[in-house]
């Protein structure tokens, strides 16, 4: 896992190994409790990185790989709209953004409601593709105002 | 992989299935395999407990969607009881708590 950059509350690199998750979702639990989210809100904001993280695995690499994914969370705006900002980049299969979309979700069926979660939990999602190769996902949750941290406070 | 699956029960016409552990693409497989050699055999009502299940994503939920409309093909049913909050709010977020039958304990459940 790679070295925190400055603004970055977490920076991670990992392979695209499935057995990689449950210690990316601790971390980013952690990261999201200590900004202030909720335990509930946390594990919504955890829930949408693993849906993100299995979705690079499992259509961007084509399955678990050795290949890397990194991840990042920083803080982002201002007192009554501050929030975190999740940066996921892969190296693998670019996709157009505009076909990254979840399904009806009057077919009950299983499979393909990860990208729907993400974005019914993140106030911010969005895809593009990277320069070289891979995808970029940025995606933004915000505080609810009543928790939103006060500069003025010590 | 662990198996979430921790205990089977027949109560009755009931088959109560307690999961333990997060539900996960990793442990979502052997759950599947699990359950569908469970409903080899006809089951009329079957009863997942997640009283000892944190967290569950989308793969843990298409596992048991996947259940539910095969229990269905053969007029069975199947309950989920004790979700913790997240499992339900997942529940929640797919839109899937439209379908299955949700309650707080296997004795609700269980009643006719």
């Amino acid at each position: 896992m790679g070295e925190a950059g400055s603004a970055d509350l977490l920076n991670l690199t990992i392979p695209g190994e499935l057995r990689e998750l449950a210690a990316v979702r601790r971390a980013v639990r952690a990261c999201a409790c200590a900004f202030g989210f909720s335990e509930e809100q946390a594990a919504h904001i955890c829930l949408a990185v693993d849906e993100a993280l299995v979705n690079v695995i499992m259509h961007g690499y084509g399955g678990p790989t050795a290949e890397k994914i990194e991840l990042s969370i920083r803080p982002v705006g201002s007192q009554g709209q501050c929030g975190l900002r999740i940066r996921i980049r892969d190296y693998g299969r670019r996709v157009e953004p505009s076909t990254i979309k979840g399904r009806n979700l009057d077919d009950v069926r299983p499979g393909g409601v990860g990208v729907h979660i993400i974005r019914s939990i993140m106030d911010e999602v969005c895809f593009t593709q990277a320069e070289d190769r891979g995808m970029i996902l940025q995606m933004v949750k915000r505080l609810p105002q009543e928790v939103a941290p006060d500069p003025e406070k010590p | 992989m662990n198996d979430p699956v921790q205990e089977i029960r027949r109560t009755g016409a009931a088959v109560v299935v307690a999961l333990a552990g997060d539900v996960t693409i990793e442990q979502s497989p052997r759950l599947h395999r699990s359950l569908i050699e469970l409903c080899d055999e006809p089951v009329q009502h079957l009863v997942v407990d997640f009283a000892a299940v944190p967290y569950i994503d989308s793969s843990g939920v298409g596992t048991l969607v996947d259940i539910y409309r095969r229990l269905k093909r053969t007029d069975g049913r199947m309950s989920l009881v004790a979700l913790q909050p997240h499992v339900r709010s997942v529940f929640e977020i797919t839109r899937l708590d439209r379908f299955f039958s949700i309650y707080s304990t296997e004795q609700e459940a269980l009643q006719p």
